[in-house]
Parts: C-alpha cells; sequence; structure tokens
C-alpha cells in the first residue's frame, strides 16, 4: 500500500477545520475515554475483589465501586465517540480500512457492549445491599468484566490494525482470493493491549484517594472506613506503578521494527516521568492528602498523565504513518467551514462548560451534605443560565437551518 | 458521491473533480485501491475472480451478491447465462448512465466482460422478489 493509495483512499471533500485541531482534540478526548474506562475496569475488579469478601470494609467498597463502574460505563462511551469522530477525520483511510476489514466484529463490538453492561446492571439489581448481605449471581459481574475486556480488545485490533498498511492487502485478499466477508480480527499486540488495561490499577487507586477525599467532606462518615481506604489506595497505586512500568517495557521491547524508534523516543521518557511521577505522588503528598483539596490531586495528576500517554500513543501512529508510509495527517486538504468551526467550540467551551460544571456542582454538593440540599443562590442562577443556553443553542441550530433552506 | 465512492460530477464549491474521465480512461481495476495486483488486468484466466471483485467494489453497496438480501445482483438478470447479451446490457445501459436509480457505471470492454461472467455464474433465487430487468414483479 503506497502513499497514494493511502492518499486516494481520504475523504475528497477535505475537512472543515486544520487537522490539527481534530489531532489535538483526538488526543485529549481519547485521554478522557482511557481514563474512565481504566476507572471502570479497576471499579469492577475491585466490586468483584469486595463481593468475595467477608471484610465489612470490602463489602462496603465493593458496594461503592459497583455504583461507580456503572456510571463509569456511560462516561467511557460517551467518551470514546468524540475520538472515533476525530480518528475517522484525519485517519479515515486507516480507521475505516480496519474497520471494514474486521466488520463483524465491529457490529458484534455493540451487542458485546450492550451484553456487558446489561451483565453489570443485573448484577446491580440482584444486591441491593451489597454492603451488608451475602453476593448474589456474581457470575453477572465476572460475565460483565470479561465482555468489557472483549469491547476493549476489539478497539485496540482497530487501533493497531491502522498501523499496518502493508498486511491489508494480504487480510482484503489472502493470496490473491478476495475474502470480503470481514470475519476475523487480523493483528493484535497483546503487550500493547496489557499496557492499556493495566494502567487501570494506578488509575483506580487514584480514583480510591479522590473517593477518600469525597467521603471525608460528608459529616458523620465512618472514620474506620475512611482510614482503612488509606493504605489500600497507596497499596494500589505503588502495585499499579509497577505494572505499569513493566507492561509499558514488554510492549516497548516487542514493538515490531518499523516502530522501533519509538521505544527510546523522547514521547516514551515523557510518558514514563508522568506516570512515575502520579505514581509516587500520593506518597510525595503524605499527610498533605487530608488537607483542602489536595485528597482530589492525585486523580487530577493522573489525568494529566494520560494526557502524556496519549500524545505518546498518537506520535507513534503520527509518525508511524508518516515515515514509514509516507501519509502525513496533517496535510489534509481543508474547506474551512467558519460556522460549524466556531460552533464547535462556543458548544464545547460555553454549553459544555456551564452546563456540566452545574450538574457537577450540584451533586459534588449534595453529596456533601446530609439531609436536604438546597443549592446557593449563586448555583440557581447557574442552572437558570444553563437550560437559557441549551434553548438558545437549540433555536439557533433550527434558525441557521431554516434560512440556509430558505434562502 | 455515489455509496458506490464514485464522484461522478465536479463539486467546484469543494474542488472536487469528477472521477468519471479518468475510469472511464483507465477502468476500474486499474484505479480502485483494493484490486489484488493479480486481477488489474483481465485475462480469460482471471475474468471470473476480476467480475466478482469489480461487483465487490461497484455494485455489492446497492446489490446483495447472494441470492438473498437487499435487491440481489442475480435477480435482475433473470438467469440469463449469455455472456455476451449481459456485457452489452451493462455498456449499454450501465456504462452510459442511463439507468433509473442507478450510478454511472462506466466499463470498459474487459471489464464488463468480466463482470458478465461474473453476473451470469451467480444463481438467482428461486422466486424473484424484486421486479427483474427480464420479468416485472407481479403485484
Ligand atoms: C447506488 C446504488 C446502486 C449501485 C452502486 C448499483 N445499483 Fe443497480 N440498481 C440500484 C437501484 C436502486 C435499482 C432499482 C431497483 C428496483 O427497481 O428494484 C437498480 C437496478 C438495477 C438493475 C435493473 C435495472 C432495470 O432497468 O430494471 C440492474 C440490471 C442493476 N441494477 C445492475 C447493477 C450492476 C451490474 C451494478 C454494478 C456495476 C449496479 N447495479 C450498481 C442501485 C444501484
Ligand atoms: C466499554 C468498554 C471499552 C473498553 C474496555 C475500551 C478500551 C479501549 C482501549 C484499550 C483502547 C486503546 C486500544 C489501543 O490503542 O491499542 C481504546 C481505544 C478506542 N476506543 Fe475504547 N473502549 C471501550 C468502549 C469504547 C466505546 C463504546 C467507544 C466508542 C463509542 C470507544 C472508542 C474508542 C476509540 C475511537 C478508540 C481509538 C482511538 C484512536 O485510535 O485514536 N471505546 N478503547
Amino acid at each position: 500500500m503506497d502513499a497514494a493509495m493511502l492518499y486516494a483512499l481520504r475523504d475528497p471533500a477535505g475537512i472543515p477545520s486544520h487537522p490539527i485541531i481534530f489531532l489535538v482534540l483526538g488526543v485529549l478526548t481519547w485521554a478522557l475515554h482511557i481514563a474512565a474506562v481504566q476507572v471502570m475496569l479497576g471499579a469492577s475488579a475491585l466490586t468483584l475483589y469486595g463481593a468475595f469478601s467477608r471484610d465489612a470494609h470490602w463489602r462496603r467498597l465493593a458496594a461503592a465501586m459497583i455504583t461507580t463502574a456503572k456510571v463509569a460505563v456511560s462516561v467511557a462511551i460517551v467518551l470514546g465517540v468524540a475520538p472515533l469522530l476525530f480518528v475517522q477525520v484525519i485517519y479515515d483511510p486507516f480507521w475505516y480500512t480496519s474497520n471494514v476489514l474486521s466488520a463483524r466484529w465491529v457490529i458484534g463490538f455493540i451487542v458485546i457492549l450492550i451484553l456487558a453492561y446489561l451483565a453489570m446492571y443485573a448484577f446491580y439489581y440482584r444486591n441491593p445491599k451489597l454492603a451488608s448481605q451475602p453476593t448474589r449471581s456474581a457470575w453477572q459481574m465476572v460475565a460483565s468484566l470479561v465482555l468489557m475486556l472483549v469491547v476493549g480488545w476489539i478497539m485496540h485490533v482497530l487501533s493497531y490494525q491502522m498501523l499496518l498498511p502493508e498486511q491489508w492487502m494480504g487480510w482484503y485478499a489472502p493470496n490473491g482470493n478476495i475474502n470480503p466477508g470481514g470475519q476475523s480480527l487480523h493483528a493484535y499486540s497483546v503487550t500493547r493491549f496489557a499496557f492499556f488495561i493495566l494502567l487501570s490499577v494506578a488509575v483506580v487507586a487514584a480514583w480510591l484517594f479522590a473517593y477518600r477525599r469525597y467521603l471525608m467532606g460528608r459529616p458523620g462518615e465512618d472514620a474506620g472506613y475512611i482510614a482503612w481506604l488509606l493504605p489500600l489506595a497507596h497499596r494500589l497505586m505503588l502495585a499499579g506503578g509497577v505494572l505499569a512500568v513493566a507492561s509499558g517495557a514488554l510492549w516497548l521491547a516487542t514493538l515490531p521494527e518499523k516502530m522501533a524508534w519509538f521505544a527510546t523516543s523522547a514521547w516514551v521518557w515523557a510518558s514514563a516521568i508522568a506516570l512515575l511521577t502520579a505514581a509516587f505522588f500520593p506518597r510525595l503528598l503524605g499527610n498533605k492528602l487530608d488537607q483542602g483539596l489536595w485528597g482530589y490531586a492525585p486523580f487530577g495528576i493522573g489525568a494529566v498523565a494520560l494526557i502524556v500517554v496519549a500524545a505518546a500513543r498518537e506520535a507513534l501512529r503520527f509518525i508511524t504513518l508518516l515515515g514509514t508510509h509516507g501519509y502525513d495527517a496533517l496535510d489534509y486538504k481543508i474547506n474551512l467551514d467558519w460556522y460549524s468551526t466556531s460552533l464547535f467550540f462556543i458548544t464545547f467551551a460555553v454549553l459544555g462548560g456551564v452546563v456540566l460544571g452545574y450538574l457537577l456542582t450540584v451533586a459534588w454538593k449534595a453529596g456533601q451534605t446530609k439531609g436536604v440540599y438546597t443549592p446557593s443562590p449563586a448555583l440557581t442562577r447557574l442552572g437558570n443560565l444553563s437550560i437559557g443556553l441549551l434553548v438558545l443553542w437549540i433555536v439557533q441550530y433550527f434558525a441557521i437551518g431554516f434560512y440556509v433552506w430558505a434562502r | 458521491m455515489y455509496s458506490n465512492q464514485v464522484i461522478a460530477r465536479d463539486v467546484p464549491g469543494l474542488d472536487i473533480k469528477s472521477e468519471i474521465p479518468l475510469l472511464e480512461k483507465k477502468g476500474f481495476l486499474q484505479t480502485q485501491v483494493f484490486v489484488p495486483d493479480r486481477l488489474r488486468n483481465v485475462n480469460p484466466h482471471n475474468a471470473l475472480e476480476a467480475g466478482r471483485s469489480l461487483a465487490l467494489t461497484t455494485c455489492s453497496n446497492c446489490h446483495s451478491l447472494s441470492s438473498t438480501g437487499m435487491r440481489p445482483l442475480a435477480n435482475y438478470f433473470g438467469g440469463n447465462t449469455d455472456v455476451a447479451m449481459v456485457q452489452t446490457y451493462l455498456q449499454g445501459a450501465l456504462g452510459t448512465g442511463n439507468t433509473i436509480y442507478m450510478p454511472h457505471i462506466p466499463l470498459n470492454d474487459d471489464e464488463a466482460y468480466a463482470l458478465a461472467r461474473f453476473i451470469v455464474s451467480l444463481n438467482p433465487s428461486p422466486q424473484p422478489v424484486v421486479r427483474t430487468a427480464a420479468a416485472p414483479e407481479k403485484e
């Protein structure tokens, strides 16, 4: 597959804004996606561990983590759509080819995800009092976790096949005989997948620090439970750091030849430093963890580390496709569309900021209050503003559509 | 752009050129990306396979190549086994863009022959479920 062919697979209409915008947003949103995925996987695993334990603290943690996992799945899905859109804009020759070559799995992805999610909910409904009653139907949670990993595996294969254009023709037409069935997952890297999945341990540890800090803010919480969480979070963070470094090193050691440069690149060093900083940060903080909002900081630093990792992952793709295959994702033809570009950023920054800010603040404050929570007047104004902005958005959307149609 | 990815006219606003002139000059097998090298030139040995490749890339997104599914291709030819006749039809109707609902699909002699070979090899479903060129649907 030479460069001319790759370029021929591009969308001839070009893209509505500069490709760098799609590239950067792709990295940022993918970091958020994988963070949510890792919280979900980590919380699921903790749920399972707690569900098989008799220890009262573990059981309470399991009850909290199943609700976390449940929400994290939907966040992971929503935040999976964004990088999906960005990657298919600037890497369409690669993304679509990879998808079509494994078409049945792409469709199966949705079915498997639905089953995984249903299994999780089934477990949740079977165990309304996980903290105090024996676990029922634990197999549902096992099934959910396994199916979620299958979903992640499909995503991994789709991302990985993109990087191997030299093999596409062999997959489409083995020995020159066309097989358009899309039955197979053609290429994978167990070590790469393991790295992204095992990172869940450190991410869920960071999450536990934040969870603990959150409980500390609630009047009348069980101090014994809060104290029990701390060493657990520390131990998981340490284990997670070790696992991430070990699996990351294995991934780098098993890179195919054309990607071998990546192993010693600055991208890897930056990622390693970011991950290690995140892993040691809670220890550096020490007692500070219990002061002010510092208890949330490990998760914040963890998120930054994930952005660095996401950037490195993108560099691997960008440079491999440019260097080995002559495809420059940044020279995409631009047909600048000011309206959609500005609408996107205004929606993202203004509506996203105000509406999400309002919802998250209310959720957080309500959780920190015992009894009935009444928002402050300022917060109520923010709520009204959110509704106003949403209405305005919907009106302008149809108004512009009507204007364009009537013109 | 048609759903078989062929751009059939210029779109000056987006700086898009029609691909029809290129296809008329060089053909599909030479210009499509996903064609195995041994099928890029039609010869008596590979005509059937080349025809399948053409059907996959230029027809199959609208016509199923099996006897079930959406608008099975075989059903539109009513079991016709005359390669030359099918080839003439393809070049006369499709090649000129004169078929209702269907894109303009220019096919040179070799490609029309290969595609006709492939179409003739298909088995139409026993009971045509759609109106065919040969037998109008019974109301
Ligand atoms: C963009 C979609 C599309 C593509 C691509 C396409 N067709 Fe069709 N074709 C249609 C539609 C729609 C009809 C009308 C169906 C009906 O009337 O039942 C049709 C009808 C036909 C008919 C019957 C025509 C008639 O006059 O009754 C034939 C023969 C046919 N297609 C052959 C082909 C072949 C061969 C190819 C590939 C070279 C092809 N089509 C590609 C959409 C398409
Ligand atoms: C819920 C279970 C899911 C898991 C465990 C999961 C896991 C992963 C993993 C591990 C990767 C990285 C693969 C690699 O680079 O090797 C990935 C990438 C990706 N995921 Fe998910 N994912 C899940 C759901 C989703 C959903 C529902 C979507 C879309 C709606 C999605 C969209 C993406 C996209 C677009 C990428 C690749 C982006 C790119 O290549 O730039 N994921 N996912």
